[in-house]
């Protein structure tokens, strides 16, 4: 069992990495906490969902296109929804709360509540040291990493992504510099709705997919974010990795029922007892 | 020990600036000191720190001789230690007259007594000190700059305060607001408020005060009367090539 | 007293009394049960906007707070007599509201927002798990002393009483206090008020009054279960408060008899309810940011100056 625990620790610790960058990203650069973030999480696996089952797509250009599709759609409602209401941020944080649920209720609409499978990729499991594991899921891992690497590559060594860096750090004085402030909020819109696309088309296939999933990646990331801070990348692996973790030891050893609330334990935890999160940079001011 | 307000080798850091350094100083009860310095020395910062928006990486503060460093703004102006923002921030659903019923009298001042004026209500008071008593209806959010910066300092003495804190208060200001100002810091210091009051524009004050502490890059430079300050080398060497300085006004 | 004030009152009033006499006329057992859960609604929404409409701090666990009242109303009812259980709902409430608020409320804005969101997830969790307890997702069975018209005039009498508070700390001291903190809390803090105190007790009251409207709303239903703290109960008494206008006294409760009486006629496409609240709210949110009472505002602008038109 500890085999199981560190193994799929270690698979969601990966994705919920991808999810908190994602939020980050988003937060972190444009100061927007976007309610909407589990929704794109939504769309896309709903998405994959439809491409593979519906029209046939095969694995790989579905989640492509899935990912593609809602990053652009992500885009078009910060341009409709959110840049328009910029100046108030309790209005963004009511409008995206309110684009949440109507997807949700698109979901719910389009395709009822029942839960919807999506075909795995790489059928067929493994045994490593005795825990049962999927391909799917070890597939979901690499992509994982390497999605993190080519996040770190772009932020790096591009320029949109050294304007994404700027802009976080003092949106002013970027303006000031002649870097386009409004176009790199696009650009991390858009950056961080794909990363949430690509962690909902990645868990698709293993998990149901259903209209409310859209709620428990936003309360992880948000849970990621708060322990780890917004200012490094290592200490928000870390932090992923321990909410992992931590949701592994309590879905085995107690009950899988408890999962989530591992999650919001450690969310109002780090909150009362440290708001500064585990390595000082964390949000609250 | 007659110094209301001790700031003792207070340090504060922001993502690897140091903002503040050492900084030590004390004022008299019924002083008016001056706090001077280039953009970016540290001056907000310093206020942040004594008034509690900002917790001091290292050193102590004390009021009347009682610690201070780190507590809440809310307790702060309990004590009787009470401040205006650079940038005013006014309660843009309420009216000027509201605005001033919103803070509460901390008790530890008794300046406002002192004023006078004729037993009118404290609120009543305090407006007719800053000119804003007739427009006590209108919406905050409708003043002028000049009206919010003094509306800010109406709020901050409606807390009946023993120390006020003025962050740049003339900037921003016209010359009749400007004279506005004055008078009415002058009529504080005649009460016997003690003053710090952070400024760029040292005309105005220069002929005012007797107590200047510069700042530069987080470290307190000078400390004395405008005269001796302005004969300082390193005052010199701030300024130098800047807009107005201290040695011009002297 | 302004005329302002005094015409508000009065529309109140007026209201009120209307909907209080309707059972006179109608008889209709249905429309009744659609009034007195648009009232329900209208005590939900209106207790949220003490935090969220004042304070401007948006709380989206408000089902946290009637949810338990209702669990108190479902618990406590064949233990304790009738008069007893309102103020027990209430104290659970308020329990609850200190559990939460702690936490939540020393953060500012959105975060505090995001935080409450968790918790009606946790209690809906506790709801299913411990299903001796709390039935699971079956829920409790509750025998209500009151129903009919009687529960409709208790529903109707509590919204006064809610409508009354919010009127009256709108014009207190207390009431301003609120809206300097909306405004801005650091400047609030400047002047002495220690922010944290008044947002805890905007919460505290809100959700007493909420856990009342709970132990009605459990009545009403003669059931309470899970769905109770689920998020379209949260979302819904969000989207009410800010269709109608947050922040304005009477707006949330305008906007949950609007958007119940609208859901209802929708109710050949339950399923569309939601999905109908959302869209209106976001077209609100764009459009007509004060919501449906910035609405009413603008009306009586414009039949005032066609007023003065038409006497010249």
């Amino acid at each position: 069992m500890l085999v199981d625990i560190v193994i799929f620790g270690t698979i969601w610790g990966a994705i919920y990495t991808i999810l908190a960058l994602g939020f980050t990203i988003i937060f972190g650069v444009a100061r927007i906490l976007n309610l909407a973030y589990g929704a794109m999480y939504l769309v896309a696996s709903y998405l994959i969902y439809t491409l593979v089952t519906r029209f046939g797509l095969p694995a790989v250009p579905a989640w492509l296109l899935a990912v593609a599709a809602t990053a652009v759609a992500g885009m078009l409602l910060y341009r409709v929804f959110i840049f328009p209401l910029r100046e108030t941020l309790g209005r963004v944080l009511i409008v995206t709360a309110g684009i949440a649920i109507f997807l949700q209720e698109v979901a719910v609409l389009i395709y009822s509540t029942e839960p919807r499978y999506v075909p795995t990729v790489l059928p067929g499991s493994l045994e490593i040291l005795g825990a049962r594991v999927t391909h799917q899921q070890l597939l979901t891992l690499a992509v994982a990493v390497v999605l993190v690497a080519l996040l770190h590559l772009f932020l790096a060594r591009t320029r949109y992504g050294r304007e994404l860096r700027a802009v976080a750090q003092d949106s002013e004085m970027a303006a000031l510099m002649g870097i386009p402030v409004e176009r790199s909020y696009l650009v991390a819109m858009g950056l961080s709705t794909g990363l949430a696309a690509a962690a909902g088309a990645l868990v698709a296939p293993f998990l149901t997919v259903n209209p409310e999933m859209g709620w428990s990646p936003l309360l992880v990331a948000f849970t990621v974010v708060v322990l780890g801070g917004l200012g490094s990348l290592w200490g928000t692996i870390a932090a992923a990795f321990i909410v992992a973790y931590a949701e592994m030891l309590t879905a085995f050893l107690i009950s899988p029922q408890l999962r989530e609330a591992a999650t919001f334990a450690i969310m109002i935890g780090t909150l009362v007892f440290r708001p500064h999160g585990l390595f000082g940079k964390g949000i609250v001011e | 020990m007659s110094a209301l307000l001790a700031v003792e080798r207070v340090t504060k850091r922001f993502r690897g600036l140091t903002a503040l350094s050492n900084v030590s100083f004390e004022v008299a009860r019924g002083e008016m000191a001056v706090v001077i310095g280039p953009n970016g020395a540290g001056k907000t910062t310093l206020f942040n720190a004594i008034t509690g928006f900002a917790r001091p990486d290292a050193g102590r503060i004390a009021l009347a001789g009682e610690a201070i460093t780190g507590l809440a703004p809310h307790v702060m102006v309990r004590r009787g230690l009470a401040r205006t923002f650079q940038i005013p921030r006014p309660f843009r659903s309420l009216t000027v007259g509201e605005t001033v019923e919103v803070s509460r009298a901390s008790g530890a001042g008794s300046v406002l007594g002192a004023l006078g004026r004729g037993g009118a209500g404290f609120a009543e008071r305090v407006l007719r000190l800053v000119q804003l008593w007739e427009r006590r209806d209108e919406p905050a959010g409708t003043l002028s700059q000049g009206d919010l910066k003094l509306l800010e300092v109406a709020r901050a003495l409606a807390t009946d305060p023993a120390l006020l804190l003025l962050d740049e208060p003339y900037a921003g200001l016209g010359p009749a607001e400007m004279a506005r100002l004055t008078r009415v810091v002058m009529d504080l210091h005649a009460a016997g408020l003690t003053l710090v009051i952070i400024e760029h524009k040292l005309r105005e004050l220069m002929k005012l005060t007797r107590r200047v502490i510069v700042l530069h890059y987080g470290e307190k430079i000078a400390d004395g009367t405008p005269a001796e300050v302005s004969r300082e080398p390193r005052v010199l060497e701030a300024y130098m090539g800047g807009r107005g300085g201290v040695a011009a006004h002297a | 007293m302004t005329r302002r004030l005094a015409l508000r009152y009065a529309g109140a009033a007026a209201a009120l009394g209307a909907l209080a006499l309707l059972p006179v006329w109608v008889s209709n057992p249905y429309v009744l049960s659609v009034l007195t859960l648009a009232a329900l609604y209208a005590i939900f929404a209106s207790s949220w906007d003490i935090l969220s409409g004042y304070i401007g701090q948006i709380n989206f666990g408000h089902a946290v707070f009637f949810g338990v009242g209702a669990y108190a109303a479902g618990f406590l009812g064949p233990h304790l007599p009738a008069l007893l259980v309102f103020p027990a709902g209430a104290l659970a409430a308020v329990v609850f509201a200190f559990l939460v608020g702690l936490p939540c409320l020393k953060l500012r804005g959105p975060y505090l927002s995001l935080t409450t969101l968790v918790f009606p997830l946790i209690l809906e969790r506790l709801a299913f798990t411990f299903r001796d307890v709390t039935g699971g997702e079956y829920g409790i069975r509750v025998v209500p002393p009151l129903s009919g018209t009687g529960l409709y005039y208790a529903a109707l009498g509590l919204l006064a009483a809610t409508l009354a508070v919010l009127l009256a700390v709108s014009e207190s001291r207390l009431g301003r206090t609120f809206r300097a903190i909306g405004d801005d809390d650091l400047a609030a803090m400047a002047a002495g008020v220690n922010t944290t105190r008044y947002k805890l007790g905007a919460f505290v009251l809100g959700a007493a009054l909420a856990g009342l409207g709970g132990v009605l709303y459990a009545y009403h239903l003669r059931h309470v279960g899970p769905e109770v703290f689920g998020l379209f109960t949260s979302f819904s008494i969000v989207i009410m408060g800010i269709v109608g206008g947050m922040g304005t006294v009477l707006g949330p409760a305008i906007g949950a008899y609007f958007l119940t009486l609208l859901g209802e006629s929708l109710r050949e496409i339950e399923t569309y309810r939601l999905l109908v609240y959302s869209g209106v709210m976001i077209l609100c949110v764009l459009f007509l940011p004060r919501g449906l009472w910035s609405l009413g505002e603008v009306l009586l602008r414009l039949a005032r100056r066609r007023g003065r038109q038409a006497a010249r």
